[in-house]
């Protein structure tokens, strides 16, 4: 429930000033070396910039051609699918093994940090790894023909598979990160909350599902943000195992080809753009959602 | 208390920092810079050799006093970056002469065409080369490396077929190998593209330029009555998808392996060719004895009576000179070193790209004898003016992307080949309106 | 414990257990592959090595110039995670107490700034380095990191001091604390665990973090760990073995700062149960 607050006291407008003062030089060096570089990269997505000298101003040509581009409409849908991905999985696996690990006491900080471990290695290293392990004549393939499921292998890398497979690494290499963000929400509930639903005789579900969800709210709700938003601008899995190739082109691969590769730096500009867009819109969407509820 | 300890700490080392890290030593000797692309510590370490004793001849010569400010691993989007802001290079790197185009038609490239005369550098390098290395007339960009499309094959399952490479020269012979690799349970053609999606275009390269070389110099150029979707390309893609359909191309997974996937399976023994460049050398010298020695070499066969089995031809890159640089004449000295033969024979070994002159016979002696029986095919297809056209050195940037994408889908049977070829017309179209200018050296 | 208690702990543990296993299955592979020469990768990419000899590893060291690219990261990332956790928690904290338009459109902007694609400043802020002479540069490097990881990072230590209960904050304000002593002797202790976590997070991203770093470090002698995997990974064809020992390499010191870091954390839980 939202409370208005008609009247400040001292201590408070203090308070607000001292928040201000703090938190202004912050915002301002934020600003100035992300934004004010960012708004140059799209004042370039109006133009032809070729990534060098060239740059004529050509108003919203760029967008223009962004809507009709099949390129553009297969990279969203495939960043869509991303999402999708990484809205359910990772976050369900986190979910259920923070509940799971906070219930167990020994061993609980090797577990952590075995499940942990996969976010400290770089996308560039683990998709090698797993680009060896993906190959249809020496990799998993093989495996699973000597263990006798055969039926299980199939050809990782193509391009009805490609993005999957590529999801798949970042992953294993993402909700160990969410296991441990969630954790830390997991300690500052009161264990008082767990005593007191035993003894009335709650199951284990039950916990999960009436104390601690509400509980780690904020949380979830965070990670559902950065996971939409993040998994617009997604990069470095697709590009090391994949250069973007067909089926599992990204926005962010696109935009890379366009700037480096097919001299079209302004049209990349607009790409960019376009995903700062869409991600404002997942905020601003979030934002009306919560006002919403609220009510 | 740990806290101001730790955070002490790390104001100290930022401190120490802003003394120590800036290496723009600027005030000291004049410092000239390099830059390039290769990333391999060897190769590094012999090119700031080289470039160090260009720079201390110089010193000595003409009494002055550069600093050589060495850097590398610089690729494409690097160098974009530099040269469009403050921090330019001297000399620097590029992939290929549609890349010089497009930095010369933006003023970046210093023009080199009075050193070029002064340093008699048409005499030095090949016709072809010294072609590559000017846009509209002035010379502005050396080439360095010159590499080519060729097939690889596996001796000991030729033998095993009863093939004879020297027989395998048109397309009758080339799709009657394949079909008796495929028929005895080996891969006909190994490529891999996955990571490296450049890998179609090597075998698009060879087919486009082999389904007629003057043909794809005048759609190019867009020479009047000329066009990608005409019958003799349609024909080509044809050809490949039918290979795709039939399983030749690495069992329909030509996009689907990495090229170490490829290269494996190549070296394992599983399959009869498998297509590469000349710097297969690369991943070849480290392989051992046994394994090497079963490798052979040939060029593409011809897929049809127009055009005889050549060489496409591509640059390793091009030298450039900013044209901005404050040390024009130390710059074209460097250049001019690197076209000398004394240091090729070093480049040969450690498996990197030569200068475009003619290599002394005894620079190759030091070099296993599959690789020399490859130079020795490319130096002759080159003597002879019976070279090609590969798409990554001569074809427009966005036409040569859409190239190598588009023929995925087409693949998949997602994009019909009169799709792809209208598409790679009109991009190509889009391209020469933009100002891009083809340089395509013709060839005999 | 009855037994039924029993057998549930069991198989809980059985199957955290069999994640753990599949979790680290790919890292104990490259490890294994470590020591292991690139024929036998390339015969078969998982196996057990039939030597045990730290040849790779000493290559491995040698050729990435390892001991220079390690102190450059550890620089870099030193300064990053503290910079970002004073940053972090000072302005965590009045994001999360502090109710006010400012504080409010201040959530916003954080919230849309973690949807940047790098590639949108990445370009115009090298312009802007290299007229002020800060590329190749480390400090250079450091300030734009410390930019890069300060909006996750403020919103993640919002969300951890808004599950921390306000009667502290207002009892120790009754007792006479200014706001700052609020922050420094009552939320931070409790905070431990959020700041190891964050010190990690952002440990880990400027540790591995390429873009940015291979575009604005030129000189091999500024180059961090990260950039140096290149060297490993050939333009066409890769010798497998280096690949995976230089993943080793680069892995280690994580682990370490990891190690170092979960005793902090200890105190951290600790600390957070006593009210």
């Amino acid at each position: 429930m939202k409370t208005m607050i008609p009247v400040r006291n001292d201590r408070e407008k203090r308070r607000m000033l001292l928040a201000t003062f703090s938190i202004l030089p912050i915002f301002l060096y934020h600003f100035g070396f992300i934004i004010m570089p960012s708004i140059r990269t799209m004042y370039s997505s109006l133009t032809n910039w070729n990534g060098l000298g060239t740059r004529d101003f050509i108003g919203m040509d760029n967008y223009l051609e962004l809507m009709q581009d099949p390129n553009f409409i297969t990279a969203f849908g495939n960043n869509l699918k991303w999402m999708a991905l990484f809205l359910t999985i990772p976050i369900c696996i986190g979910i259920i093994l923070g509940f799971a690990l906070s219930g167990v006491t020994r061993g609980r900080l090797l577990f952590r940090a075995i499940y942990f471990l996969p976010y400290v290695i770089s996308a560039a290293i683990a998709g090698k790894i797993f680009a060896s392990f993906f190959n249809p004549y020496f990799g998993i393939n093989v495996v699973l023909k000597a263990m006798g499921m055969d039926f299980l292998s199939r050809d990782w890398l193509s391009p009805g598979n490609a993005l999957f497979s590529v999801a798949f690494v970042d992953m294993w290499h993402w909700w160990g990160f969410l296991l441990v963000l969630l954790l830390s929400a997991l300690q500052q509930i009161d264990p008082m909350l767990y005593e007191s639903a035993t003894l009335e005789g709650a199951g284990e579900v039950q916990k999960l599902w009436h104390i601690t969800l509400p509980c780690i709210k904020q949380t979830i709700i965070f990670i559902i943000l950065i996971t939409m938003v993040w998994s617009i601008s997604t990069f470095e899995y697709v590009w090391v195992m994949t250069r973007g190739s067909p089926g599992s082109e990204l926005l962010s691969t696109m935009l890379y080809k366009n700037a480096y590769m097919k001299y079209r730096a302004g049209y990349a500009g607009s790409i960019a753009v376009v995903q700062m867009f869409v991600s404002f819109l997942i905020f601003a969407g979030f934002g009306m959602l919560r006002k919403r509820l609220e009510d | 208390m740990k806290k101001f300890i730790l955070v002490g700490a790390c104001l100290l080392l930022m401190s120490g920092l802003g003394f120590a890290a800036g290496t723009n030593d600027d005030g000291k000797a004049q410092v000239f810079e390099v830059s390039v692309n290769t990333t391999k510590d060897e190769q590094n370490k012999l090119y700031e050799t080289v470039f160090q004793r260009f720079v201390d001849e110089y010193n000595k010569k003409y009494n002055t006093g550069y600093s050589l400010r060495f850097v590398s691993g610089q690729g494409m989007d690097i160098i974009n970056t530099r040269m469009s802001s403050k921090d330019k290079p001297d000399i620097f790197t590029i992939d290929s002469p549609a890349d010089a185009n497009q930095f010369a038609k933006d003023g970046l490239l210093l023009d080199m065409t009075d050193y070029a005369v002064k340093n008699k550098w048409k005499e030095s390098v090949f016709d072809w080369a010294y072609s590559l290395a000017q846009v509209n007339g002035r010379v502005v960009a050396l080439p360095y490396g010159y590499e080519g499309m060729v097939l690889w094959y596996n001796k000991d399952i030729m033998k095993e077929l009863g093939l004879n490479p020297a027989d395998i020269t048109n397309l009758e012979a080339y799709e009657n190998a394949m079909k008796k690799a495929a028929d005895a349970g080996y891969i006909p053609v190994m490529l891999g593209s996955q990571d490296w999606p450049w890998a179609q275009e090597w075998y698009l390269s060879i087919l486009y330029s082999y389904t007629g070389r003057n043909l794809v110099k005048n759609t190019i150029e867009g020479k009047p009555g000329f066009t990608w979707n005409s019958a003799p390309f349609r024909k080509t893609v044809e050809l490949y998808k039918s290979w795709h359909d039939r399983g030749y191309l690495a069992d329909k997974r030509s996009y689907v392996l990495t090229s170490d996937d490829a290269i494996n399976a190549f070296v394992g023994g599983k399959a009869l060719f498998k297509l590469e460049g000349t710097w297969a050398p690369y991943w070849m010298m480290p392989l051992d004895a046994a394994e090497r020695d079963k490798i052979g070499v040939m060029l593409h066969p011809a897929i049809n009576s127009t055009e005889r089995p050549h060489l496409p031809l591509a640059v390793g890159g091009m030298w450039c000179v900013s044209a901005t640089t404050a040390h024009k004449d130390l710059a074209a000295y460097i250049l001019t070193g690197l076209l000398g033969q004394d240091i090729q024979a070093d480049f040969l070994n450690n498996g990197m790209d030569v200068a475009p002159i003619k290599v002394e016979k005894s620079s190759f002696n030091g070099l296993i004898p599959t690789v020399q029986v490859m130079w020795n095919m490319v130096n002759g297809a080159l003597a002879d003016g019976s070279f090609g056209y590969t798409t990554w050195a001569f074809y427009p940037p966005e036409t040569r992307v859409y190239l190598y994408e588009g023929i995925v889908n087409v693949l998949e049977n997602k994009l019909g080949i009169d799709q792809y070829l209208t598409q790679m017309d009109v991009l190509n179209k889009k391209e020469l309106a933009q100002g891009f200018i083809p340089v395509i050296p013709a060839s005999k | 414990m009855t037994l039924r208690r029993r057998l549930s702990s069991l198989t809980l543990i059985a199957c955290l257990a069999t994640v753990a296993a599949l979790q680290i299955l790919p890292l104990a592979a490259a490890f294994s592959n470590s020591f292991r020469t690139d024929k036998e990768i390339k015969k078969l990419p998982i196996g057990l090595p039939t030597r045990l000899n730290l040849d790779n590893y000493v290559k491995a060291w040698k050729i990435g110039g390892y001991s220079q690219a390690f102190a450059n990261s550890v620089v870099v990332s030193v300064s990053t995670t503290a910079a970002i956790v004073a940053c972090s928690l000072i302005a965590g904290f009045f994001l999360a107490r502090v109710t006010s338009k400012f504080t409010h459109s201040m959530i916003i902007y954080f919230g849309v700034a973690l949807s940047i694609p790098v590639f949108s400043f990445l370009v115009p802020v090298y312009y802007a380095f290299a007229e002020l002479k800060l590329v190749n540069t480390l400090i250079g490097l450091i300030l734009i990191f410390v930019a890069t990881n300060l909006p996750f990072n403020i919103l993640l230590a919002r969300t951890y001091i808004l599950g921390i209960p306000k009667e502290l904050d207002e009892a120790a304000t009754i007792d006479g604390c200014s706001t700052y002593q609020v922050l420094w002797s009552i939320i931070c202790p409790i905070s431990k665990p959020i700041i190891t976590t964050i010190a990690l997070i952002v440990f880990v991203s400027t540790w591995n973090e390429f873009t940015i770093a291979n575009t604005f470090l030129q000189s091999p002698e500024l180059k961090t760990a990260a950039t140096r995997f290149v060297l490993f990974v050939g333009e066409r064809g890769s010798d497998l073995s280096m690949v995976h020992t230089a993943a080793m390499v680069t892995i280690l010191p994580i682990i370490v700062v990891f190690l170092l870091l979960q005793n902090y954390f200890i105190e951290g839980m600790t600390a957070g149960s006593i009210k």
